[in-house]
């Protein structure tokens, strides 16, 4: 059996073909790909913070110290944001 | 430097490969039109081919410096709606649209408008598998081994489905003339 297609169909397939704008679908899935991109960092940098208070805590660091480091891991992410 | 809409694809690829994101944003610019049309002749519905055209290029911005060769960008992205359109089918086996009450009537041609449509009301009658094998031989030119590959279902199943659905097409668009007949009318 070859590849070969009927004629009819091909023709029919091929004027069925319009033209589809790119917008808005182009700015919604980069939004969507931005929104993602957040989240992502969002999650990452979290995790950053809680193991720093956490390393932290485990070496001994005091309460006061312990504040100061996480708010400086803070101040980090949302200067990233 | 010239716009990226006037550079070669080859070069946006390449960009986007190494994180560029105005250059895959000029990629989903330049290829949206052909992606959609595949998910929209593939379900019929819009909205939802849109929606899986927006995973699909959310899968391929995650995949793409994965992507072994340039030149191989178009049909990898095709490969890519395909597969999102194969996981979207197993994960709603009840939701596909498929036209199956009762035996399928001949549809009437009408004008070259509602040609399309008469089309897709035509295509929900086949099968999701021979919806799929065919809009790929038909729509996206591609050969039967392509689609095979693309579609992980055996060789003999494609060429199978390819023929059965087309002629279950053919049946149902049997008032619509061939190219030799319409280049007599008028």
């Amino acid at each position: 059996m070859s590849d070969e297609l009927d004629p009819v169909l091909r023709r029919m397939f091929a004027q069925a073909n319009t033209p589809i704008e790119a917008e808005p679908f182009t700015t919604d899935l980069v939004k969507r790909l931005a929104a993602q991109r957040g989240l992502r960092f969002g999650a990452a940098a979290l995790t950053a913070i809680l193991g720093t208070v956490l390393n932290g805590f485990l070496n001994g660091l005091k309460p006061a110290r312990l504040l100061l480091v996480g708010a400086a891991a803070v101040t980090l992410w949302v200067s990233f944001l | 430097m010239p716009a990226l809409g006037q550079v070669a694809e080859a070069t946006v690829v390449a960009l986007a490969m190494s994180g560029d994101r105005a250059a895959f944003t000029e990629l989903v610019r330049r290829r949206q039109a052909a992606v959609r049309g595949l998910l929209r002749r593939l379900s019929r519905d819009s909205a939802l081919a849109d929606d899986l055209a927006q995973l699909t290029f959310i899968k391929a911005w995650r995949a793409l410096p994965q992507l072994r060769s340039v030149a191989a960008f178009g049909g990898w992205l095709r490969r890519l709606a395909v597969n999102t359109w194969l996981e979207h089918r197993r994960s709603n086996p009840s939701g596909l649209t498929t036209l199956d009450e009762g035996a399928p009537e001949p549809i009437a041609p009408r004008s070259s408008v509602d040609e399309a449509l008469d089309l897709d009301r035509a295509l929900l009658q086949l099968s999701p598998d021979e919806r799929l094998c065919v809009v790929l031989a038909y729509h996206e030119g591609m050969s039967h081994g392509e689609i095979s590959e693309a579609t992980r279902m055996p060789l003999g199943t494609v060429k199978s489905h390819v023929k059965r659905g087309a002629e279950r097409l053919r049946g149902l668009l049997a008032g619509y003339p061939a190219p030799e007949e319409q280049l007599h009318v008028g």
